[in-house]
């Protein structure tokens, strides 16, 4: 019975040990590739304000109210543009292109830009962290990013992508450009 | 046997009972404040406005990517006092304030197609000579989500940390020169416009007035 017992353990404790994959380290390239078109940039303002009532075991609270510029860049992601993408006909100099639709390619929010308007802390309170400070602003990075669909972004990238092609191949000699958003 | 287990149970069963009503009570009238765990910090919604809307033309081509340690030290009350003195100098203790800031950048780099003019691009027949603007880092990316705060003792006002924050950037700049960021860029503007030319039918692409600093691989190379 002991020994089965041990056996047991033995298989269960086994069972637990880390496999190899655990001690991997996930591998980045330093320097990549790609190939993206930016369109359009929107600088944007926000304000991100936060009210700290603190636990129930805290007296006071604490204000903050900070501002950052945020800029957004969206355009096409041409990595896998071929000649495929590329429907010309020579005869009546009619050019047709094939591209993905816009995306959000950037985000930037300088932290030179980013601006510490208010600050309230009463006396019980200690004051906020950079950590904390970087929470919020992290919370408000998301809203920016998730504000992307509602901006007019990427409705403004594509009418721009819509320009820069037909543009490109007019001085190409093409009479007639058809530029088509695809999925 | 069957009597004894039955009066065992019979008497730890009211004190069980007890016990599950009190717990029960417990938790339906405690104060919801009271029980709650540490909540996390969350901002109001605002809205987000857009002041300024700019037409591009940069093909970006590279891309990289560096995690950057950033630490700041100062003297505290505690640290400037003969106390300080005599824990750094007697026990090799460091009193100061620390802040350690890791910064996961990226700088995007490529070239600015508006900065072509027209005598940049030249057709004849099946050939076409380009000009190519000079590659150029376009984005140098670290936002609030990229920074992790590793470790921070005393008080960091905003302007102390946005300091430190900043630094990062140029530390990126540096470290992409470093990496031949712009030659790899540029490398691959090339490719990409070429790719697009011969796409629309043309045979031979020429690249006119290449950047000294750009050292492309040779022919045999």
């Amino acid at each position: 019975m002991k020994k089965a017992f041990y056996i047991a353990l033995l298989i269960l404790t086994a069972g637990c040990a880390r496999g190899p994959e655990d001690n991997t380290l996930r591998e980045i390239e330093a320097i990549s590739a790609m190939r993206q078109l930016s369109l359009v940039e929107y600088r944007v303002r926000k304000i991100v304000k936060a009210d700290d009532e603190g636990e129930w075991y805290k007296i006071g609270d604490r204000k903050i109210l900070l501002s950052c510029t945020a800029y957004l860049k969206a355009g096409i992601d041409l990595t896998g543009f071929s000649a495929d993408d590329v429907d010309i006909d020579r005869l009546d100099g009619s050019v047709t292109v094939r591209l993905p639709h816009a995306t959000l390619l950037s985000m930037d929010i300088p932290a030179s830009e980013i601006r510490e308007e208010f600050g309230q802390v009463t006396l019980l309170r200690s004051s906020f962290t950079a950590e904390e400070r970087n929470a919020l602003l992290r919370q408000g990075e998301k809203q920016i990013r998730d504000s992307v669909p509602s901006l007019g972004i990427l409705e403004k990238a594509e009418e721009n992508a819509r320009r820069f092609f037909e543009s490109v191949f007019s001085k190409m000699g093409f009479t007639s450009v058809e530029v088509v958003f695809e999925p | 046997m069957d009597r004894k287990t039955r009066k065992i149970t019979l008497s730890v069963s009211p004190a069980v009972i007890l016990l599950a009503v009190l717990i029960l009570c417990g938790i339906l009238f405690i104060p919801s404040r009271f029980r709650r765990e540490k909540r996390s910090l969350t901002i109001d919604d605002t809205p987000v406005v857009v002041t300024r809307i700019q037409s591009l033309g940069e093909l970006t081509t590279a891309c990289f990517y560096d995690e950057i340690v950033l630490t700041r030290s100062k003297q505290n009350t505690l640290s400037s006092s003969p106390l300080g003195s005599l824990a750094r100098d007697g026990f090799g203790k460091d009193m100061d304030d620390h802040l350690v800031i890791i910064a996961k950048g990226t700088v995007r780099a490529g070239v600015d197609l508006m900065e072509m003019k027209p005598e940049d691009i030249r057709f004849s027949g099946d050939t076409v000579v380009i000009r190519l603007p000079s590659p150029q880092y376009l984005d140098i990316i670290v936002n609030p989500s990229d920074f992790e705060v590793f470790a921070e003792s005393g008080k960091w006002s905003h302007a102390e940390t946005t300091e430190l924050q900043d630094s990062a950037r140029r530390r990126l700049i540096m470290e992409a020169d470093h990496a031949g960021l712009k030659t790899k860029a540029y490398e691959g503007a090339m490719e990409a416009v070429t790719d697009l030319l011969t796409a629309s039918g043309y045979t031979y692409i020429r690249y006119d007035h290449i950047p000294s600093y750009i050292k492309l691989p040779r022919f045999g190379d």
